[in-house]
């Protein structure tokens, strides 16, 4: 039963990224990777109940206010003050976006089959979710338009990490597994303050802003 | 608790005490001495540590969460040193600053508060023994280093930005090969042990190789990312140039090493699960070789001093890998090089920094004749950009001349060959801009218009009779030294 709902999460979490790379406004991304943040913070539950950890209950809580409620929290604050097009605005259009979302997916799957990590991860639905939100999360970074939708692909990456660092975190420290997610937070929270001032600066969150060095 | 472990907590005593008297001090002057005080009192704990721990032995603290091996201490005495010269020529730097108003006092605490907490974690980083706690400090320096880039200078924030998401996302990637590595270490006895250094380094025949390989992949391209490797170091250039010089100086004189320490970490291990076959060896090796003909490339179209400096740095990164790719004797050459490169890099950008605030601008095609309008840095910058290119005797020319033997003796000609020629095009290219820089045509009778302080004058001197005495002869102690460091990385970090 408590597999079953595994692969259920680890489903959803695949399904989220596919919802945020078709997702055209900028609140819309942030409430999807809050969504996938509760997710994260869910699969981490099951995999406590899986293993009997506790240490996985309160990494869980953590999870949920730290990436399903405080980044999100800040991201929106930051959206608000932009004045020009709240789109997400991507390099590459919506549906060959989702295309190439289903196509990282479902590649995700096939070489977890190949590849000698398989054992790493506590099923096969788990694992394809931590790669394809691995690679789902760069290709958010690599096609922005924006800062904002950089950062958010930015946090859809280190989720990844965390799906995969959640089947061998186990026997990690605590204070290890504090350190990870506390610097997430310092890291996307520098991000958003970086992104705040990038506003300040150029009145604009466009990356075209920020191209005057590589000229 | 023992000597060893009182020492470190004495040393992060003292950052938590510098970190929280900058907090209520308003006065610029006195914020900017504070990092002096810290870091003299941490450099007398690194030698504290060398005397303490012998070189040769290797010592777990805190239940094996930290550790103090030779290769470690090395690290730890470079980082020390240069936070230290850098701190007291930060008070000079920003000196005419705060005369003329330029300096905030907000500047000077951010910059004072972040510059402890920054060394505080590199220093997390060397002494770590559990593999999550390294990448922690790790990521721990990029998020404190990022707002040291900022200025009020527009472009900064571009550099800042750069520099916040790539390396993060390396990191990241970084964070994948860490998790695969405890993933290959699953067989063994200790579920803790795992996670630890010395640990995986005694038992690291028990680790299944495949996994091990590709988690060392991911870790030579996370960690990769903030040493500069090629081709992952595109950020670089835009935060060494963009960043006030001191925050350059310790970027590139010790943040880019202590990154390439995690892979000197990680490469023992994977060299031992492959059952010494090479591959990983030859991954670094690739990488560096990158690296020195990506900065061969770059470097002859720079025009900006500090861009220069940056693909300067990448060479040099490139050329350590190479060192830690080849073995033996290339190791040996490769940690020369890095403690050569550290205070010579540091060096050029003192000068660098210094002749750009004084011409007002970094662009090599405005500034000319530095030595005899500025003739402390301006000779300095001449002299440590002949060190960084190889000419002898130096240090980095020893390490140079090393690596190449070692290249010539083990038959790898095609790579001497291309070592040779990316050297050569690095050489001829800063020597231009150097001699151009440094004693170009430019208007003499002005006569010297700055002379800099005293004790600029002791560090830069210093530094160079260093330079100069490690290339002229290696003494047995430090040899001795470097001899144990390399056989931490030929082997691991084994009790």
């Amino acid at each position: 039963m408590k597999s079953d709902l595994l692969a259920w999460v680890s489903l959803l979490i695949i399904v989220s990224n596919l919802y945020l790379l078709s997702s055209s406004r900028l609140a819309s991304l942030i409430k999807g990777v809050a969504f996938q943040g509760i997710l994260l913070g869910a699969l981490s539950l099951l995999m406590a109940g899986h293993s009997a950890s506790y240490h996985l209950i309160f990494l869980a809580i953590l999870s949920i206010a730290v990436k399903g409620i405080l980044i999100p929290f800040y991201l929106s604050k930051l959206v608000r003050g932009v004045k020009e097009l709240r789109d997400a605005n991507p390099v590459i259009g919506y549906s060959l976006s989702m295309f190439i979302g289903v196509v990282i997916s479902c590649f995700a799957f096939y070489i977890l089959q190949k590849a000698p990590f398989v054992h790493a991860f506590v099923s096969v639905f788990h694992g394809a979710s931590a790669i394809s939100t691995a690679g789902i999360g760069l290709f958010l970074i690599i096609t922005s338009r924006n800062v904002i939708r950089q950062i958010i692909g930015f946090l859809v990456f280190e989720n990844a990490s965390f799906i995969f660092g959640l089947s061998i975190a186990l026997y990690q420290p605590l204070f290890v597994e504090m350190g990870i997610l506390l610097d997430t937070f310092a890291g996307v929270l520098i991000m958003v303050i970086a992104a705040k001032r990038i506003l300040t600066v150029h009145q604009s969150i466009s990356v075209r802003s920020l191209e005057r060095l590589s000229k | 608790m023992n000597l060893i472990e009182i020492t470190v907590v004495l040393i992060y005593a003292f950052f938590a005490g510098g970190t929280a008297s900058c907090f209520r001090s308003k006065n610029p002057a006195k914020l900017l001495l504070v990092p002096v005080i810290s870091s003299s009192a941490v450099f007398l704990g690194g030698i504290a540590f060398l005397i303490e721990t012998r070189p040769e032995n290797t010592v777990l603290l805190f239940g094996g969460t930290l550790i103090i091996d030779s290769l470690s201490l090395l690290h730890i005495l470079l980082v020390n040193t240069i936070f230290l010269i850098t701190s007291i020529y930060t008070t000079g730097y920003f000196r005419e600053k705060i005369k003329c108003g330029a300096l905030k006092a907000s500047y000077a605490k951010r910059f004072s508060i972040l510059w402890q907490t920054f060394q505080a974690v590199l220093l997390l980083v060397l002494l770590s023994n559990n593999i999550g706690l390294m990448w922690i400090s790790l990521e721990a320096t990029t998020i404190v280093s990022a707002f040291l880039i900022i200025s009020d200078a527009e472009l900064s924030i571009e550099a800042t930005w750069k520099y916040l998401l790539i390396c993060s996302v390396g990191i990241v990637f970084a964070f994948f090969g860490t998790m695969l590595t405890v993933a290959a270490a699953r067989g063994m006895q200790s579920s803790e042990g795992v996670y630890l250094f010395s640990y995986l380094s005694a038992n690291a025949d028990e680790i299944d190789p495949r996994l091990m390989l590709l988690a060392f992949i991911l870790v030579v391209v996370g960690f990769g990312t903030k040493a500069g490797l090629s081709p992952m170091h595109t950020w670089l250039p835009d935060a060494h140039s963009q960043a006030p010089t001191p925050v350059s100086a310790v970027f590139s004189g010790v943040m880019l090493n202590c990154a390439l320490f995690c892979i000197m970490r990680y490469l023992p291990i994977t060299e031992a699960a492959l059952d010494f076959d090479g591959q990983a060896r030859s991954i670094v090796l690739l990488c560096g070789f990158m690296s020195l003909i990506f900065a061969a490339v770059f470097i002859p179209i720079q025009s900006d001093v500090k861009r220069m400096l940056a693909y300067c740095s990448v060479e040099h990164i490139g050329i350590i890998a190479i060192g830690l790719g080849l073995g033996g004797l290339g190791i040996f050459a490769a940690l020369l090089h890095t403690v050569g490169h550290s205070l010579s890099k540091v060096l050029a950008f003192f000068s660098a920094g210094s002749i750009a605030d004084h011409f007002g601008t970094r662009e090599m095609k405005d500034i000319q004749c530095a030595s005899h309008k500025v003739p402390l840095w301006g000779n300095t910058f001449f002299l440590s950009c002949l060190v960084l290119m190889g000419v002898a005797p130096s240090a980095v020319f020893m390490s140079e001349f090393l690596l190449a033997k070692e290249l010539f003796f083990t038959g790898k000609y095609i790579i001497l060959a291309f070592f040779l020629l990316g050297t050569l095009a690095v050489f001829f290219s800063m020597l231009r801009y150097t001699m151009l820089i440094s004693f170009g045509k430019g208007p003499k009778e002005q006569g010297v218009e700055s002379r800099g302080r005293r004790v600029d004058t002791v560090i830069v001197i210093t530094c160079l009779l260093l330079l100069l005495f490690l290339g002229l002869w290696i003494p047995a102690p430090l040899s001795n030294f470097l001899k144990d460091a390399v056989s931490i990385i030929e082997k691991g970090a084994t009790l």
